[in-house]
């Protein structure tokens, strides 16, 4: 049945088809023809030319919708899960909807709350698709309340263009209220209130000769939302049963995760305060994957998104789901026009600090030799002294003239390579300063420069150079508005310790954009290392070569 | 608000049966790994002195083929493929054995189901139906009867329909590719129905770094008993062979091989056992044999089976 389901949708799109209804989507296509390169270890693939291509169509006539995604790894590109090949479909589904339900089967992304219990999402830059397969239902049975419940296997990768399930089943509920959408009587209450509470549990077969291994493992939390004119808070708090897996050595602990967000917004001022505890929360619906395969929730990073190249991709931090006690501090000020700071057209500074550790592991109370497995004690937000990560930066943002800008920049990294692995040449915390210096210059209405310029300096320890160590990057970019880009980019290691390995990475890409569409072409080398997103990371290994994208969207 | 109410209350009813299991003591009870020694008519320090085995060099050379059926009483296509399968032992009678497991992909199915007074007897057993319904599930999973395994030979899928057996098979003699080496003693006393089984393990491939799991299946040779036939006839008189009866030890996938095992290089792996009655109540051990079977734990792969006869 399940194999003839792709059909039915195709059958559906063409009954469909001539009927009014609302079709859009979007295309995403990216080659990659690589070369060897000795001095960077780039590896020149079998077939030399490799291709990932997607296809998203969502249709929608009247309550009823339906949507598909054809994939394609021809093979795959860089980096990608060796475990995806093929042409087929990669997510479909059907459902129907209305103000009071919503119903889906086939494929569906979900997140509960802030997903530390629940979240299936597609992340298509890391290969990350954990897409449910299965039913969801979603109730609204009076304005501001949301039930939700979700059941169905995961994707676990795309094999011969099909898609590869999970071996545990994913069960949950979610309830949201908003208490005065949902209470008239507290329409007048200067206070929003959004309440909630969510339930998941997966079920696998113990495949265990040597322990009893619990088949059903509940996640369970309750979530707030307040808001008070300009201060806001949201907390989360879930608590994970018995699951013993790959990732934490098989013990029986409990596990938890709450996170935390106060912040305050005025005119010209942000601040916001974050925190996030976590220990043994590694849930998956397959307790003996690893990496990044098949996990249920999702714990947010606790620290700033980078977007500068140096300080993006050398040393990013990836969320330690067996345990960290994370904090973060983020502040934002616009200095206004005509102040003495501000000048004539204003000038904005943000200060962000972010650090995380490991938590503290009580083992007074605990005898490692019974039989329980239960191996230590933790208490949210009890940290030990034990630093994983650091980030304190700075940057201010500055517009001089009506064609002139900068924004300059200035970032402290420690991370601890022990732990958050990031490189194999280096051992402990690796400490790195960076500067970046943005210019950018508007010639005209159409035509306009911009450029970075970035150093990173890694400090020594004892004298000697750690890890790569220092970094330089130069980009210059040359927009004409609004079709077409130009843009060349060099990162130079100029202080490796080895000189043989003092590499030039240039890579040189243009892009041509028409309404929904756009074509880049680039061509240079891109340097190995951990490519991450909110946490998430994959290995991308080094490669030299050519690598041309197209998008559409209808 | 009663609706609310009726929705909420649903919403827990439909979750209350996926709730989370608690262990407090996660260690299951250990298959005892110790003789009995009571099965021996006499004193245990005789049966060491005079009957416990010492093996002498392996000078087996071919590597051996378990075809499992996964079979039931009621399946009307399982004669045929049974009828293969014994076709197949045939033509390789010291190289190719069958084992018949009553179990469906969800383990006691339509086809396995005790239903008097045409199908009265039970031919399945726990292990048996552990094992058919684990690989109805994992692994690539089986639809129903009938099935088979081919030394769980992963040709795309391991289980495969009766129409692959034959070049399967084939294709497994023909490579002969030994990896793992056994050979075994077993001693049978009447006056108990005690039986003591010693198996000697030799890996011959140092490249197999994977863990190995030993099974012995324990196998009746034959039963006149009561078959559903490929046209919905009742066949009273059906033979079924090489029926599985059941794992020596009680564990469906066996016990894996550690370092504990090793003696000179070579694993020893030693079992006490009661020889049960046959399935029609008789008690014949002449129409009994064991089926000694050392697999990959990661691939599932069979690397070599052989038959120990209960009396020679």
């Amino acid at each position: 049945m399940i194999k003839y389901f792709p059909l039915s949708i195709f059958c559906l799109f063409s009954l469909f088809s001539n009927a009014q209804g609302n079709l859009t989507g979007n295309i995403e296509s990216i080659f990659q023809y690589l070369n060897e390169d000795t001095i960077i270890d780039a590896k020149q693939p079998a077939e030399k030319g490799l291709i990932n291509s997607y296809m998203n169509v969502f249709y929608t006539y009247g309550n009823f919708k339906a949507g598909m995604r054809l994939e394609s790894y021809l093979p795959r590109i860089q980096g990608y899960p060796n475990r995806f090949d093929g042409t087929g479909i990669g997510m479909r589904y059907v459902g129907y909807a209305n103000d009071f339900v919503d119903v889906t089967l086939g494929s569906f992304y979900e997140q509960f709350g802030t997903g530390l219990s629940l979240r299936a999402y597609e992340d298509r830059a890391l290969g990350y698709d954990n897409l449910i397969d299965g039913a969801r239902l979603i109730v609204r049975p009076r304005k501001g309340i949301v039930l939700k419940g979700v059941y169905g296997y995961q994707r676990l990768s795309f094999q011969q263009g099909k898609i590869i399930h999970g071996n545990g089943i994913v069960r949950g509920i979610d309830a949201e209220i908003n208490l005065k959408e949902a209470f008239k009587k507290l329409d007048s209450l200067p206070l929003d209130i959004v309440l909630g509470g969510s339930f998941v549990s997966k079920y696998q077969k113990d495949d265990d000769e040597s322990l009893i291994l619990p088949e059903n493992v509940a996640t369970y939390g309750g979530r707030a939302k307040l808001r008070y004119k300009d201060i806001f808070f949201d907390a989360e708090y879930v608590i994970k049963e018995q699951d013993p897996s790959a990732d934490n050595q098989k013990i029986y602990n409990y596990g938890h995760a709450a996170v935390f967000n106060l912040g305050y917004t005025t005119k010209g001022l942000g601040l916001l305060f974050s925190g996030k505890s976590v220990d043994n929360m590694s849930f998956r619906s397959d307790r003996n994957k690893d990496l990044q395969d098949l996990f249920i929730n999702y714990l947010p990073s606790l620290n700033k998104t980078h977007t500068y190249n140096l300080v993006a991709t050398l040393y990013p931090y990836a969320t330690q789901p067996l345990g960290e006690v994370a904090y973060q501090a983020d502040v934002l000020y616009t200095f206004k026009k005509g102040s003495l700071l501000g000048g004539k057209y204003g000038m904005t500074i943000g200060a962000n600090y972010s650090t995380t550790f490991r938590p503290v592991q009580h083992t007074s109370n605990i005898n490692l030799l019974d039989s329980t497995r239960v191996t230590y004690e933790t208490r949210p937000f009890d940290k030990s002294d034990s630093l994983y990560w650091e980030d304190i930066n700075f940057n201010i943002t500055k517009k001089f003239s009506k064609k002139f800008s900068a924004i300059a920049s200035y970032y402290s990294i420690k991370i601890n390579n022990d732990v958050a692995k990031i490189s194999n040449d280096s051992k402990g915390i690796i400490h790195a300063n960076i500067g970046v210096l943005e210019l950018a210059y508007k010639i005209n209405s159409k035509h306009s420069l911009r450029m970075e310029l970035q150093g990173l300096f890694v400090q020594k320890e004892n004298g000697a150079i750690k890890d790569k160590g220092n970094w330089a990057t130069a980009l210059i970019e040359y927009s004409i508005s609004p079709n077409y880009f130009f843009s060349f980019m060099n990162q130079y290691n100029y202080g490796n310790p080895d000189s043989e390995k003092r590499v030039n990475y240039p890579i040189f890409t243009c892009g041509y954009i028409r309404e929904a569409t756009r074509f880049m072409i680039s061509y240079g080398r891109q340097r190995a290392g951990l490519f991450c997103v909110g946490g998430v990371c994959r290995f991308v290994p080094a490669s030299n070569g050519l690598t041309l994208s197209f998008t559409q969207s209808f | 608000m009663k609706n609310l109410f009726r929705i909420t209350v649903a919403f827990l009813i439909a979750f209350q049966f996926s709730s989370c299991d608690h262990v407090k003591d996660p260690y299951p009870k250990q298959e005892s790994l110790d003789l009995d020694t009571t099965l021996y008519p006499g004193n245990w320090s005789d049966y060491v002195a005079n009957d416990w085995p010492q093996f002498t060099a392996n000078s087996n050379t071919n590597r051996n083929v378990l075809i499992e059926d996964f079979t039931g009483h009621q399946c009307v296509f399982c004669p045929a493929a049974a009828d293969l399968a014994h076709a197949l032992h045939e033509a390789n009678p010291s190289r190719v054995f069958t084992a018949s497991i009553h179990s469906g992909p969800t383990g006691i199915g339509d086809f396995q189901v005790v239903s008097p007074p045409n199908y009265p007897v039970d031919f399945t057993n726990p292990q048996g139906v552990e094992i058919g319904t684990y690989f109805g599930t994992n692994d690539g999973g089986f639809p129903g009867n009938p099935r088979g395994t081919v030394n769980r030979y992963n040709n795309g899928f391991i289980f495969q329909s009766p129409a692959q057996w034959t070049s399967m098979m084939n294709d497994q003699i023909t490579q002969n590719n030994l990896r793992v080496n056994i050979q075994s003693v077993l001693n049978y006393y009447p006056q108990t129905k005690g039986a003591f089984l010693h198996v000697e393990v030799e890996k011959l491939d140092q490249n197999l770094t994977n863990q190995l799991g030993i099974v012995s299946y324990l196998i009746e040779d034959s039963l006149v008993g009561d078959q559903k036939m490929s046209d919905n006839s009742h066949n009273s008189a059906y033979v079924h062979r090489d029926i599985h009866r059941g794992n020596i030890g009680g564990q469906a996938f066996g016990r894996t091989l550690t370092s504990n095992d090793i003696i000179n290089g070579k694993y020893y792996v030693n079992y006490s056992f009661v020889v049960p009655n046959q399935l029609d109540g008789n008690h014949n051990a002449e129409n009994m044999h064991v089926l000694i079977y050392v697999y990959d734990k990661v691939t599932w792969e069979i690397y070599q089976v052989i038959k120990q006869k209960i009396v020679p």
